[in-house]
This record gives C-alpha cells, sequence and structure tokens, in this order.
C-alpha cells in the first residue's frame, strides 16, 4: 500500500535563476542539507508494445522494477537491471514475474528508452525541524555517452499531514513562473528517446476507399506488410525473441496472399519475381520457424511423457538447439544477402508507382471493393463445399487444405476490413478464428507427430539412452496422438457453426453483388 | 496467523517502551511495511522523538468518538511509509471519555479498524498504567509486547499483569515479552534473565542494552539506526524486529 498523495510535477520556466530562486525559498521555508541521488532509469516493453496497450507502465528506476497504472504501482520488484533485453521467466519468483509472463508471454521485453537522472532533493523543514515536504529537482538526460541535453523538472513531494504547506510551496513554485507538467519520467524518457509507444503494429487495418483503384489498394497492403517485415529485421538477426521470425513470416505469407488471390490487378510479368521472392523468403525461413516451435514447447513436451522417462528426450532437444542455431546462421545470412537487401528496395519502389507509370493489367483499374465482395465470397463459398465434404473418415490432408482456404479468407477480410461495417465482420472473423483455431491445433500436431516418427525410427535401441530415447519419443507420440483425435472431434461441430445460416446469410448481405444492370 | 498490530506495554514507565516503539517502527518499514506509530501516552514521546508537533485536532473526545478524526490526524515521518498518529495532553483524559461509551474496553476496535485496514502494521505505544485505554489494547493488538528490566521488581510486576491478563481472559492473541535497558555486567541482571525462562510466556532471546545511544534519541530526534546505525542498540533493535518477524509472521 502507497502513500496516496500524488505528487505534483512542475516544469521550469523560460527564464530560471536558480540562486536568487532557492533564496527566496530559504526564506519562506528551512531545507534541511540538499541530497545528491544519481540513478540509471529504463522503460520497458515487448516489441509490439503490449504492456502500454493494457494501460501499464513497466518502468525500471534505481533499483527497482515495478509495473503501474496511471501512477498507481501494481507489483513491483529490487533488482539490479541493465539496459538490455530480458525475459519475465528470467526474473525471480514474485507476482510481477507472473503478471509480466501473462502480459509479454514469449516476447522478450526491450529497453525501449534508457536516462541517466540526476536528482537534488531538498527536504524542507518547518520550525521543529520536522520534514514537511520534499522537493526533488530532477534532471533526466538520455542515457549513454555523451553530455545530452537535460530535461528539468521538479517534484513536490507533499506529506500525509501536511498537505497545506506542500501546497504553499507549489504556490510559490508557481509564482516564481514554474507550471503544471503533466508529465512524468515515463513520458519525459520516450520524448528524449523519440520513441511513439505504440509504434509498432502489425495488425493494423490499411484504410481503403470502396471506389479506389484495386493496384492502388493492393499496393498500400503490401507496402504496409513490407514495413513489418523490415520492422522486424533487426530483432531477427539479433535473435531478440522468436516472435520477430514470426511477425516476419506473417507479413510475407500476407503477401503471397494477396498476390495469389488477385492475379491479374499487376501485370503478370511485372509482379513474377517479386511472388518468386517471397516463395524464396518463406521457404528459407521455414526451418528456423519449426525448430523455434519446438523449442518454445519443450516444458510442455517434457510434462507429457512419464518423469522416468523425460531424460529421454534430452538428446532429442540437444539436436534440435544445434539446428536451431544453424538454421540461425542461415536466416542471418539471407537477411544480410545484397539479393534481399535488392528486393526490399525493388519492391518498395514497385509498390511506390503510380498508375500511369505501371504496365498493363486486367484489373488493376477495376474498383476494389468489387473484386474484395467476389473474392470474399467465392472464398466462402469454396469453405463451405470443402468443409462439407469433410466427414468423419476424411483425410488429414483435407483439414490442411481447409485450413490454408480459411487462412485466405481471414487475410481477405483483414485486408479490406475498412470497406465493411466493422462490427460485423468483427463477428465473422471471430467465428472465423474458432475454425481456424482447431484446424491449425490440428495440422500442429500431425506435423509434430510426423516429425518425431521420423525421429524416432532413427534412434539406435539397445543402449541404455537410446532405449529411454525410444520411450520418451513413444510416449509424447501418444499424448499428442490422442490430442490430435480430440481436436479432430471437435472439428465437425465448429464448422457447422462457421456455416450456421445466420452466418452465410450475413456473407450473402455483405458480400454477394447483385446483379448490375 | 499474520500480525497487524502490536502493542508496547507496561504497568510501569521508564522501561523503555517508546524507545522500543520507535525503533521497531522505524525496522518495520526499513523492511517493507506501511507502518503507523500510534502514541497513546499523553507525555507523547513518541511524537516528539519524530519532532511532529503535539496536536490532535478534536482531542482524546475525538479519538475516542472515531471516524475519520484519526485519519485527518495523521502525519507522515520524516521516514517514507512510517505515519504517526500524534498523542496530545488531552489524551490525560481518554479513560474519562471511553467511560462514557456503551462498550468503554472495547471501543478501540472500532475506533482503529479503518487504519489496521489501510497499514500493513499498526505500533501503539501505551501510557502505563492499568487503565481502560489498557484494557482497550488488551481486547485490541494482536501482539502484546511487554519490556521488562531484569530487576526483582520489574518481574514482579510482570507477573501482576499477567495474572490480570489471565484473569480477565482479554483477546490478545499473544503475549510476549523482552529485557529491556539490560546491564549484562550486572549480576542481579544476568540472574533474573535465567529466572525469565521460567516464566509462562514467550521470552523473546533478543535483548535491548542499555546505552546512551537510546538516551540520546531525545537530543538526536531520530531514530536509534538513524544517527548511530552501527552502535550494539541499532543492532538490537534489528534483531528484536527479525526475531518478532520470523516469530509471529509480520508481513505485508
Amino acid at each position: 500500500m502507497m502513500n496516496s498523495l500524488s505528487p505534483i510535477w512542475l516544469s521550469y520556466p523560460e527564464s530560471f535563476e536558480e540562486s536568487a530562486f532557492l533564496a527566496g525559498l530559504q526564506s519562506l521555508f528551512a531545507f534541511d542539507e540538499e541530497r545528491e541521488h544519481r540513478f540509471s532509469s529504463f522503460i520497458f516493453d515487448t516489441f509490439d508494445w503490449r504492456i502500454y496497450r493494457k494501460g501499464l507502465r513497466l518502468l525500471y528506476q534505481d533499483g527497482c522494477l515495478e509495473l503501474s497504472r496511471e501512477g498507481e504501482p501494481l507489483a513491483s520488484l529490487s533488482i539490479r537491471f541493465a539496459q538490455q533485453p530480458f525475459f519475465a521467466r528470467d526474473l525471480p519468483a514474485s507476482e510481477l514475474r507472473d503478471r509480466l509472463e501473462s502480459l509479454a508471454s514469449v516476447r522478450a521485453l526491450l529497453p525501449w528508452a534508457g536516462l541517466a537522472i540526476r536528482e537534488r532533493l531538498l527536504p524542507i523543514l518547518d520550525r521543529n525541524e520536522k520534514m514537511v515536504a520534499r522537493v526533488v529537482l530532477q534532471e533526466i538526460r538520455r542515457a549513454g555517452r555523451g553530455r545530452s541535453e537535460a530535461h528539468k523538472l521538479v517534484k513536490i513531494e507533499p506529506l500525509r499531514g501536511y498537505e497545506t504547506e506542500a501546497q504553499r510551496l507549489m504556490e510559490y513554485f508557481k509564482a516564481g513562473g514554474f507550471g503544471d507538467s503533466q508529465r512524468d519520467v515515463f513520458e519525459a524518457a520516450l520524448e528524449i528517446s523519440g520513441v511513439t509507444p505504440g509504434g509498432y503494429n502489425n495488425k493494423l487495418r490499411v484504410q481503403l476507399q470502396a471506389d479506389e483503384r484495386s493496384d492502388q489498394a493492393l499496393s498500400k497492403i503490401l507496402r504496409f506488410q513490407l514495413g513489418v517485415m523490415i520492422a522486424n529485421q533487426e530483432g531477427i538477426i539479433k535473435d531478440i525473441d522468436s516472435e520477430f521470425l514470426h511477425d516476419f513470416r506473417v507479413a510475407v505469407r500476407r503477401s503471397r496472399s494477396a498476390l495469389s488471390l488477385f492475379k491479374q490487378v499487376f501485370a503478370p510479368d511485372s509482379i513474377a519475381p517479386f511472388g518468386k521472392a517471397l516463395r524464396e523468403l518463406g521457404k528459407q525461413t521455414n526451418l528456423l520457424r519449426d525448430l523455434d516451435v519446438y523449442l518454445l514447447r519443450q516444458t510442455e513436451f517434457q510434462q507429457r511423457v512419464p518423469l522416468d522417462f523425460q531424460k529421454g528426450l534430452n538428446p532429442l532437444f540437444q539436436r534440435l538447439r544445434r539446428d536451431r542455431e544453424r538454421a540461425h546462421s542461415e536466416v542471418i545470412r539471407l537477411l544480410t544477402s545484397v539479393s534481399y537487401q535488392q528486393f526490399t528496395t525493388s519492391w518498395r519502389s514497385f509498390l511506390e508507382q503510380t498508375p500511369e507509370e505501371r504496365a498493363y493489367s486486367r484489373d488493376g483499374h477495376k474498383p476494389v471493393k468489387k473484386l474484395a465482395d467476389k473474392q470474399i465470397y467465392r472464398k466462402y463459398q469454396q469453405i463451405v463445399k470443402a468443409g462439407e465434404g469433410i466427414g468423419r473418415d476424411a483425410e488429414d490432408q483435407q483439414l490442411h487444405r481447409l485450413r490454408i482456404e480459411c487462412k485466405k479468407l481471414r487475410y481477405l477480410l483483414e485486408f479490406f476490413y475498412s470497406l465493411y461495417p466493422g462490427e460485423e465482420v468483427d463477428q465473422i472473423i471471430r467465428q472465423l478464428k474458432r475454425l481456424q483455431d482447431n484446424l491449425g491445433l490440428f495440422n500442429d500436431l500431425c506435423m509434430q507427430i510426423e516429425h518425431l516418427s521420423e525421429y524416432g525410427m532413427g534412434l539406435k535401441p539397445g543402449k541404455r539412452l537410446g532405449n529411454l530415447a525410444i520411450l520418451a519419443v513413444g510416449s509424447l507420440i501418444g499424448s499428442l496422438y490422442t490430442e490430435k483425435q480430440q481436436c479432430r472431434k471437435k472439428f465437425s461441430g465448429l464448422f457447422e457453426e462457421f456455416r450456421a445460416p445466420e452466418n452465410w446469410r450475413q456473407f450473402e448481405r455483405l458480400f454477394r453483388r447483385k446483379k448490375e444492370n | 496467523m499474520a500480525i497487524r498490530s502490536l502493542a508496547l506495554y507496561h504497568l510501569k514507565g521508564g522501561v523503555g517502551k517508546t524507545a522500543t516503539a520507535v525503533n521497531l517502527a522505524y525496522c518495520a518499514v526499513r523492511s517493507g511495511l506501511y507502518t503507523l506509530l500510534v502514541d497513546l501516552d499523553p507525555q507523547g514521546s513518541a511524537t516528539y522523538y519524530f519532532r511532529v508537533k503535539p496536536k490532535f485536532k478534536k482531542g482524546a473526545g475525538g479519538l475516542v468518538r472515531g471516524g475519520k478524526t484519526l485519519a485527518h490526524n495523521i502525519k507522515a515521518s520524516d521516514y517514507t511509509n512510517l505515519d504517526i498518529l500524534p498523542a496530545d495532553f488531552s489524551f490525560r483524559r481518554l479513560d474519562r471519555n471511553l467511560e462514557e461509551r456503551k462498550t468503554p474496553r472495547s471501543r478501540f476496535g472500532k475506533v482503529f479498524q479503518p487504519l489496521l485496514n489501510e497499514y500493513d502494521l499498526v505500533i501503539f505505544d501505551c501510557p502505563p498504567g492499568l487503565t481502560t485505554v489498557s484494557e482497550n489494547i488488551f481486547n485490541l493488538v494482536d501482539l502484546l509486547l511487554l519490556p521488562v528490566i531484569p530487576t526483582t521488581l520489574s518481574m514482579h510486576s510482570l507477573e501482576q499483569i499477567l495474572g490480570f491478563l489471565k484473569k480477565k481472559k482479554y483477546h490478545s492473541a499473544q503475549v510476549s515479552a523482552f529485557f529491556s535497558m539490560v546491564e549484562r555486567r550486572k549480576k542481579l541482571h544476568r540472574a533474573m534473565m535465567l529466572e525469565g525462562e521460567k516464566l509462562p510466556i514467550d521470552v523473546l532471546s533478543s535483548v535491548i542494552p542499555y546505552r546512551s545511544e537510546v538516551e540520546r534519541m531525545g537530543l538526536e530526534r531520530r531514530p536509534v539506526p538513524e544517527f548511530a546505525p552501527n552502535s550494539s542498540s541499532a543492532h538490537a533493535y534489528l534483531a528484536l524486529w527479525e526475531e518478532l518477524r520470523r516469530r509471529y509472521g509480520v508481513e505485508k
């Protein structure tokens, strides 16, 4: 529980003469000796600002890491920190760790802004030499070498029971030209560091107009996806966390989807090399992503296996870690290669072309809503038809294909979100997401079972660890297989919900084009 | 099981109640607890040690009536998270005000409940004597802490208190004693401390020695660890606090 008297933040006046001001202050109030205090402060958040988006702040200051909401601390930890990324799981067991794990999940917490703060503490006293308030003169500078501009603030900390004294102090400061400052360390830090909180958002929906040219509309969408790819590059190379690569690949997939769903919006010859490059990017990052997913699941997998066999998974994970390092080096090579740089430059140039500069295409000039309606409706019909053909004995492959079609529909709904009433599309996306989650899980389980079986088949029995490994992998596959069957059973119910009459009526209403005269 | 309130109490004055209350409160905030020290002694020594003006708005009557008066009288000490509820001279009338109530011996329960909820720990510095105020304290706090000088008279006094508590079956969850103002050179002190082991209550193993630093508190007007952090008294108070924490589970 903290003192509920909130500090008063003031900003310095344009021209300020410290010695005169302090002399004036001294004639009204007694002070005790000034103490100086220097410390570092950092703001931490995930690359995608998950903490900030929830209205919270994670600030490290002077040996204390604190999560707060609107100035009220929620959880804190005394700890020594440096200005580098960390994971919630690396913190000592504490409420703060629990909260951060649920907020950040597998993402690293990055130091978005680092400050070097110098505080001069002036205790204000009454005639009994009792402290009645604290005045803190803060100088905030960007952390790092070299002296940068200081951002100055004054903080008056009231003490309980001495509110009138704090009030008088504030009035004295204001009479001296000090102004209210809404800013606190968090905001000052971001401003000094030139950081916009919430600046990265890979889920942003691009604003389109219904009658906009399709080639312009699609260019906007693709430029945004390219931006996401570029934003995530450094995080992949530096290996900060697994989600940089994930977001990168999602942007690649969305780009490829857009191109394949709208084949005639750009001249096929002009777009072909880019489609090919994107396909290559997807392919060359597949392995690293698969390995990342395995390693993220390590604890979960170990827990599925009886205690006595768990050690048997160690050789598997050792190998996966080695393979992962190798795959990561390959991806670094890819992203730092000249051909990749050339791709991003030329792709951007292509997408920035004006309609006059573009080669002729069949559909480029058509209003985007017309094409969007058509594709979305068609995709919905394809999904319903494919889903109907999936009976109890259907092959796994049918579900995998359906999953891909659902993904395409989802991308379409997200690309063209701005063209339709938001609430209704949200509802459709919610339904679709439930189906996708089931198909996604099913696919993951199938892939895992397949890979593990392959691995297991290659193991040699006889040596003790060999036997243990076989038992471990076998029981893991067994556990995954049970889950696969449960997942499969849920499919038909979810599909029925998806294609229920209320849903297809909505699709008709929103996306079916009436015959035009 | 965790303790949220404790009182320093003894029949006699001058046994180290206030010094202990002040220094324990300081140790408590240093270990992270949001703490309130309540001065119930009209002499206002605890209030004086923290340099707070000995003024309680609405006086003894206001305290007994309760409500927002208490919160309005709280003053922050110079130390973060340590607040003081000051005493003033009108507190000599506390007993009289309490006797006017329907339930004179349990009035403090109602009056102090909001503060017990707000703070992690509330420490009461009690006036000497066996009065209605004392009985309210016996009914209210989780732990009654009795400082005892290891002399015959002091131990005798302790036995009187224990007899009284047993007879009246007071609600107070725990009663504990510790030796205060101890001079180990004195054979009498050493002998009395051994006698202490025979007492029917918990006797803490931490002992507060008789030291000049503690007397200097009146001049310094700060807790001992602030002006003499390396002294044996500072260490002794810290050890006492740690022992209390471990034994009685004082925590946030």
